[in-house]
């Protein structure tokens, strides 16, 4: 990772409409995630499900001591945290929370492991994706992630995915519209490391 | 669809799609704005150097689909995925239909592809009683309608957000409003439920990587993460044109295709799935994942010398963005399935010479697409071949055959143009147009005024004008052209005269004839053989420097077809290749080898704009040169806006698509006078006759010259 990549990468990842905030722990991470889904509308159920009573958080991907340290927080706020389940969530969600394996500043892409059917629900099915990118681990270039992703497809049964800004469209009228099928909003956490 | 039966009817067709004021206005908007966002997503990268890489990197794996098939199967079958080879369109449904059975499927949900389009597959699925929905907005939104994309990447382009809305109110049972976000909200919960209901997810793939076995998929919606991952069967069809050995070209393909496609730097979503991981809807806890590969004639165009590169299309749909026949009539008038220009070579492969004949005519040559291209496909040119092929295959017609004996035979030729003349000349004005068109021209024909033919043409004058020049810089030969000989012979002499002055020694071959463009764009191949023969006979004793021609689309004819057109023939490919090398456009003669000196000019200072001839500025790549002439010439140049987009003209498509030939030039002449400029310029006879002719309809001031003749107008001596 180089300065001239970060800054890169943060131009390149705000013109595609994502938020960009940069934390020094995953403290910061729970706290600024915690806010957001205080601060957010309520989720608007896209099934027939009756909506919920108290919003939902799904954080895949934590390792325990930072998933607990969420559920706390989460409890003070009355929000409910989850890390599986999203099955019975396809109605939809307030925010999913994971991380990335790396960032490319060409596109201002993250590249997020999405073997898990838990975690790429999350991804997709959350109204907010809000992301964790280690710092160090911002790239260049497609060139650059190569090795990264060369090791994953050829030895491993794998699903990956390059994220760029929430989910859009500009289907009717090429007017551009943001949150089809996916997010509403993109939030990386810059994270020091 | 073409479903048109003869050229009548599908002139009808685009007739009906001139009047529809939307889908102009909207296509006008998208053809500017593309551009823009375009050169915005390539800044900083050498976009030439790229789409040859990928051009090259395509050639390499056609020339290999055997071998990556087999290790695209075999890694992806050790990855937990079957692989399945489909030799046709049916055979790509049955199989899918199949898989559908045995995994007991009763719903689909489908990501979009390009694919799926060409097999008709919702047809077959639906025909057996599955329930099949579309998840991509525009595709949904089209197959409510009933109808086929009108773009390879927006298939809706051509709907209002009015209709879209009449449509969601049918749907919802609501009435809703025009706002945009509200309409993609109500595709965001109807087709929630639909991806939790589906069975089986059926993706395209933009890429399959044969040394892992991995697909990718680029989509901005997010739809097919979820079309892969909800349902519990993943059915994948490609095109095997789809496979690239290795995750390299993969990448560079992902980095081209949506800056190409819509100006944007990346999709929202690039998927990469390798075999079968976690699926918590199946019994086993395991997707089931099918990729079905689609031969359907691409292993035949592979092996095609000339047809092959067809199968570098990376699907980007850029050909259609800027296309001025596109921007007019849009994807359903200038498609059957595949659109654009990639979409006028493809039908013909895929859909057979019927749905193809009518559709392949309707190319203006402008090279705007092969401009523009990620992959490097001579587009125009095998739209000509294709269209020699049907010609070839149904016989051709009278008119073609006539032109091409008459163009291989020059003293035929020239005697008709001379007698021409003579017919006219009660129906001719004093300032040159024809009067009243011949019978010949119907009503359509009517937006632009015809140039007579000239009094003697140039060839006549040569032995009374040509000029001793004692110790010349160059030895130039000067290739007039059928336009600039009998048309207008005034632009040759003014380049004679200028040229001399500039200290050229300048000669003019007798032997020289038409360079042939009309009858290759007529798809005569072996008359436009003979020409370019004649013509290169006639200059090879001449032992000129340069051969300098001031028509723009001759001189990229000459300088680029001429080889191809040589080819397997040795002889001729030697003496193609030595003329190649000594064609030159006029204004580079001027700009860069004569480099006129702006001191010996008059300053007149009128207001002048400029329209860059298509076989200029794409044919050889010239943009600065006239520009800058125009300045030396002592007047005052303002740029008109798409100053490089064509006139309209296109040589015999103006004969045969007067409708879109108007409607072009009506762009053009619009944004001309826009500039408030009394003088335009340009540097091909063919676009002077289009512009001066419409010019003349509307009964403007602004008056057409070659840069020739400004030029020596304005020499001091």
């Amino acid at each position: 990772m180089s300065t001239a990549h970060l800054t890169e990468f943060i131009e390149k990842a705000k013109r595609v409409s994502a938020h960009i905030c940069e934390i020094n722990d995953m403290k910061a991470a729970i706290n600024y995630t915690v806010r957001l889904c205080q601060e957010k509308k309520p989720t608007a159920i896209l099934t027939k499900d009756s909506p919920y009573e108290k919003k939902v958080i799904c954080a895949p991907d934590l390792d325990s001591k930072t998933y607990t340290m969420l559920t706390t927080a989460c409890e003070e706020q009355d929000i409910i945290c989850i890390k599986d389940g999203m099955r019975q969530h396809l109605g939809g969600i307030d925010i999913g929370l994971t991380h990335a394996l790396a960032g490319i500043a060409e596109t201002g892409s993250l590249v997020v492991d999405s073997c898990s059917e838990e975690l790429r629900l999350t991804t997709m099915i959350a109204e907010y994706h809000v992301c964790i990118l280690p710092r160090s681990q911002v790239k260049g270039s497609f060139e650059n992630v190569h090795p990264l992703l060369k090791e994953r497809f050829d030895n491993n049964q794998d699903y990956t995915a390059f994220i760029t800004g929430p989910s859009r469209t500009a289907d009717i009228e090429r007017v551009l519209a943001i949150g089809v099928h996916g997010p509403l909003e993109l939030h990386i956490l810059l994270l020091e490391d | 669809m073409q479903n048109a039966k003869n050229l009548k009817e599908y002139r009808k067709e685009l007739r009906h799609s001139l009047d529809n004021n939307f889908l102009r206005t909207t296509l006008d908007k998208f053809a500017v704005a593309y551009r823009g966002s375009r050169d915005n997503a390539f800044q900083g990268l050498d976009v030439n150097a790229l789409t040859r890489e990928i051009g090259d990197l395509k050639d390499k794996a056609a020339g290999n689909l055997k071998k990556l098939y087999k290790e695209f199967k075999k890694n992806a079958e050790a990855k937990g995925a079957v692989v399945h080879f489909a030799r046709t369109a049916d055979e790509a449904n049955e199989i899918i239909a199949d898989i559908a059975k045995k995994t007991n499927t009763r719903m689909v949900v489908k990501s979009k592809s390009m694919t799926a389009e060409e097999t008709l597959l919702n047809h077959h699925l639906e025909a057996l009683g599955l329930e099949v929905v579309e998840t991509d907005l525009g595709e949904w939104i089209i197959q409510l309608r009933h109808e086929g994309p009108s773009h390879m990447v927006m298939p809706a382009i051509h709907l209002s957000r009015h209709q879209v809305k009449d449509l969601f109110d049918d749907v919802t049972g609501e009435t809703l409003t025009t706002d945009i976000d509200e309409l993609v909200k109500v595709a965001r919960r109807e087709l929630r439920q639909k991806y939790i209901d589906a069975d089986m997810g059926i993706s395209g793939a933009n890429f399959a990587i044969a040394e892992s076995g991995t697909i990718g998929l680029m989509t901005n919606e997010g739809n097919a993460r979820l079309v892969t991952t909800l349902p519990r069967v993943h059915v994948a069809l490609m095109g095997l044109d789809k496979l690239v050995p290795d995750l390299e070209t993969a990448l560079k393909i992902t980095r081209v295709v949506p800056k190409n496609a819509t100006g944007q730097a990346l999709t929202s979503y690039v998927t990469w799935i390798t075999g079968s991981t976690a699926c918590k809807a199946a019994e086993d806890g395991k997707k089931e994942i099918h990729f079905v590969v689609l031969d359907n004639g691409r292993q035949e165009l592979a092996k095609d010398p000339l047809f092959g590169e067809v199968l570098r299309c990376v699907r980007c749909g850029a050909c259609a963005n800027v296309c001025p026949v596109y921007r007019l009539v849009g994807g359903h008038s200038m498609g059957h399935i595949y659109i654009g220009a990639i979409g006028l070579i493809l039908t013909y492969f895929f859909h057979g010479t019927e749905k193809a004949k009518n559709l392949v005519q309707n190319c203006i040559n402008c090279e705007a697409c092969k401009d523009i291209c990620a992959a490097n496909i001579d587009l125009p040119r095998l739209i000509k071949e294709v269209y020699a092929r049907i010609l070839e295959e149904d016989g051709h017609d009278l008119p073609s055959i006539l032109m091409g004996k008459v163009l291989s035979n020059r003293k035929l030729f020239h005697a008709l143009l001379r007698a021409a003349k003579w017919g006219q000349r009660p129906v001719s004005t004093e300032d040159g147009f024809i009067r009243h068109l011949p019978m010949i021209f119907s009503k359509e024909h009517r937006f632009k005024a015809l140039p007579a033919i000239a009094k003697v043409p140039f060839r006549d004058m040569w032995k009374k004008v040509c000029p001793h020049v004692e110790n010349p810089k160059f030895k130039i030969g000067l290739f007039s052209g059928c336009v600039q000989d009998f048309v207008y012979p005034e632009q040759a002499l003014a380049a004679t005269s200028l040229l001399s002055r500039e200290n050229v020694e300048l000669v003019f071959p007798m032997e020289q004839t038409c360079c042939g463009l009309p009858v290759l764009m007529m798809g005569e191949q072996k008359a436009a053989q003979n020409v370019a023969m004649q013509n290169m006979q006639a200059f090879q004793d001449t032992g000129c420097d340069y051969i300098v021609t001031l028509c723009a689309s001759c001189a990229s004819h000459l300088k680029h077809n001429y080889p191809k057109l040589a080819k397997g023939n040795s002889r001729m490919e030697a003496m193609a290749k030595e003329f190649q090398n000594k064609i030159i456009d006029f204004s580079s003669l001027a700009y860069d080898v004569l480099k006129l000196a702006p001191a010996n000019f008059e300053k007149a200072g009128t207001r002048t704009t400029y329209h860059s001839p298509c076989h200029l500025c794409r044919g050889l790549d010239v943009h600065e040169a006239p520009r800058e002439l125009i300045k030396t010439a002592g007047l005052e140049y303002v740029q008109c806006s798409e100053e490089e987009v064509c006139c309209g003209f296109g040589g015999t498509f103006s004969m045969k698509f007067p409708e879109l030939s108007a409607e072009i030039l009506k762009q053009k002449l619009d944004n001309v006078e826009a500039t408030q400029a009394r003088l335009l310029l340009t540097d091909c006879p063919g676009c002077i006759m289009q512009l001066r002719g419409g010019l003349k309809m509307r009964g403007s001031q602004i008056k057409v010259h070659h840069l020739a003749e400004v030029l020596d107008k304005a020499r001091k001596d």
